[in-house]
């Protein structure tokens, strides 16, 4: 019974954080984008010209939206990522039920999850939620010298986004290798990391010269909004979004979580140490520091970040610095909860201990209980217009590239309750989409890297309809699609095959020729893509045989069991 | 931890639960679309606020 405890109360917890946004309709907000069936597009497969940002999580939304509806898979990835966060946390400690409960609380209920399902990182979300899962592995390596045959599949899962796949592969080989396991173990592990990070690290590698905007940096550094950031970071939380940031953060309750966290953490340290093997101890805290570490280093010195990660190909990803955090949640969830179930156990009548154990389990809900409920209301699902979804069959794939306009990358539509959220259309239409790249924070703007976003931009400001026309043509665009609801965009000429009260759908008449892509890049491409399969179907073979020998030995136990 | 312990203890637990209680059924009856952005005036919707 106790057993199932911990999921029961993950799937709570869970259903109480998401709230609204389990109603039918798609979530859309900020940087959660998603539409009916995602097309499997060339950009999608990360042969762009931009940064990898959505590579290969938007590739394995279009291969599963072709199984499962795509709305469905958008509550499927909010409540895998929640839950599974809450029963990684409960496996990766070591102690009764109230410490496993204390951890369940602390993943799920946590201003990490807050401010990323705030501001849409889904991907970021089930790295998250894979962290403790490849702790347990890890530890599980360390300990017994095998691979736990779930790995490669938690992996991927927690490898959809670059900073994700960071995030995995570091608590991975940290706790697997901090036991000296064998030759073999670690060349398959390490195999196993890179196959499943491949399609975004070959694709960020072909746009590895795409440097980021300085301003960018500092931006996107991490913030403690209304508690000094480096004590935020204590709490998993220091977005650098204000409007990320749940009200509760800025006051008491803020500091509570922080007086919460510290004094748990002081109190159960000691425990935690005595009870986990030391390397696994080192490791945990080595991955705390390397979190917490980037994290503050991005809110002291924004501009030290910035010249590191254009200076090394790949570091641009430290530019949000927060994101970095979920390196820190596998001690922290250890070190608090066993903080608090030592907290729990001092009471000496079973009425004391059972009290306790409430407080410490309910106390992570208590300080940030403006969160439930899709964050206080704020995800709330919604349906695109028809008008949208019909269009969508007008900009057909044999004419070029798609130009969105109004020339800027965030839309706030009505039929989305104003909310902010990355242009939707750039991921409805079944041809790549070139829109600004271009990030409105407060009164900055950050300028986006994408080499061929520039050149449109360059065509936009031609003097007359046709010059625009004529030049967005030579770089491969043959459409203009308006959201006439966004604001002002000017003119380009061409066959207007679709004027409605939300769009205009323009043909650029002429020739278009889209940009090769190199062979070389595509077969490296395809290169990765198969290792990422490969490691998908090591993972479900592994998996499937691991569940049959479980299934077997659970049936001959019970039938030795006598009546 | 005698008496004085165990009541003080039923306290803690009570008002936390309490406050959970009343801070999640607050949130949940208020609930309202909000971050909603400076979407006004400006044709460039801002991805956030520092």
């Amino acid at each position: 019974m106790t057993r199932w405890l911990p999921l029961s109360w993950a799937v709570v917890l869970t259903g109480l954080l998401l709230g609204s946004a389990l109603a039918p309709g798609y979530v859309l907000v900020r940087d959660m984008v998603w539409v009916p069936d995602l097309a499997l597009r060339s950009d999608v497969l990360g042969l762009g010209s931009a940064l990898p940002r959505a590579v290969p999580s938007d590739a394995v939304v279009a291969v599963l939206d072709e199984i499962v509806p795509g709305m469905l898979v958008q509550k499927l990835v909010l409540v895998g990522s929640l839950v599974g966060a809450g029963t990684g946390a409960a496996a990766l400690v070591r102690g009764g039920l109230v410490q496993r409960l204390v951890a369940v609380s602390l993943a799920v209920w946590s201003p990490f999850v807050a401010e990323r399902l705030s501001i849409g990182h889904w991907p970021v979300l089930l790295g998250y939620a894979a962290v403790p899962w490849l702790a347990v592995a890890g530890r599980r390596v360390a300990a017994a010298g095998r691979i736990p045959p779930w790995t490669p599949l938690v992996l991927v899962v927690g490898s959809l986004s670059a900073s994700a796949g960071l995030v995995s592969a570091a608590v991975l080989l940290a706790t697997a290798l901090a036991g000296g396991v064998r030759r073999r173990v670690t060349v398959a592990l390490v195999l196993t990391v890179v196959a499943a990070n491949a399609p975004w690290v070959v694709a960020g590698l072909a746009n590895a010269s795409a440097a980021g905007d300085a301003e960018g940096y500092r931006a996107f550094a991490t913030s403690g909004h209304g508690l000094p950031a480096p004590l935020a970071v204590l709490t998993l939380g220091g977005i650098w979004n204000a409007d990320a940031v749940p009200a509760s953060r800025g006051g008491p309750a803020g500091w509570a979580a922080v007086v919460l966290v510290v004094g748990l953490a002081a109190l159960g340290a000691r425990r935690w140490w005595r009870t986990e093997r030391h390397g696994q101890c080192t490791a945990l805290l080595g991955l705390w520091a390397a979190g917490v570490g980037i994290a503050v280093l991005s809110w002291a010195a924004p501009d030290a970040v910035g010249a590191l990660g254009r200076a090394v190909p790949g570091l641009a990803v430290l530019r949000d610095g927060s994101r970095s955090l979920a390196l820190a949640l596998p001690l922290t969830v250890a070190v608090v909860s066993s903080g608090a179930a030592l907290l729990a156990g001092l009471g000496t009548r079973a009425l004391a201990r059972t009290a306790l154990a409430v407080a410490v389990v309910l106390a992570p809900v208590a300080v940030l209980p403006d969160i439930a409920w899709g964050l206080g209301g704020s995800l709330r699902p919604t349906h695109l217009p028809d008008e949208w979804l019909a269009a969508r069959h007008v900009v057909t794939g044999s004419h070029g590239d798609a130009a969105l306009l109004p020339w800027s990358s965030y839309r706030a539509p009505a039929w989305n309750g104003r909310r902010p959220v990355l242009d939707p259309l750039g991921r409805l239409l079944t041809v790549d989409t070139v829109a600004s790249d271009d990030l409105v924070v407060g009164s900055t703007t950050v300028r986006g890297e994408d080499p061929r976003v520039r050149e449109a931009a360059s065509a936009l400001q031609a003097t007359d309809p046709e010059g625009r026309a004529k030049a967005l043509r030579a770089m491969g665009v043959g459409w203009v699609v308006v959201e006439k609801d966004a604001g002002s965009s000017p003119e380009v000429a061409g066959r207007v095959l679709h004027d409605g009260p939300l769009l205009r759908v323009v043909r650029l008449e002429g020739d278009v020729r889209r940009p090769d892509v190199a062979q070389g890049r595509v077969l490296a491409q395809g290169a990765a893509w198969a290792a990422l399969l490969a490691a998908v179907l090591a993972g479900v073979v592994t998996s499937a045989r691991w569940i049959r020998v479980r299934m077997a030995t659970r049936r001959s136990e019970t039938a030795r069991v006598p009546d | 931890m005698g008496f004085i312990g165990t009541v003080a203890s039923i306290l803690v637990g009570g008002a936390v639960a309490a406050v959970t209680v009343v801070g999640l059924v607050t949130t949940t009856v208020d609930s309202k679309p909000d971050n909603a952005g400076n979407v006004s005036g400006s044709s460039a919707v801002q991805y956030g606020t520092r």
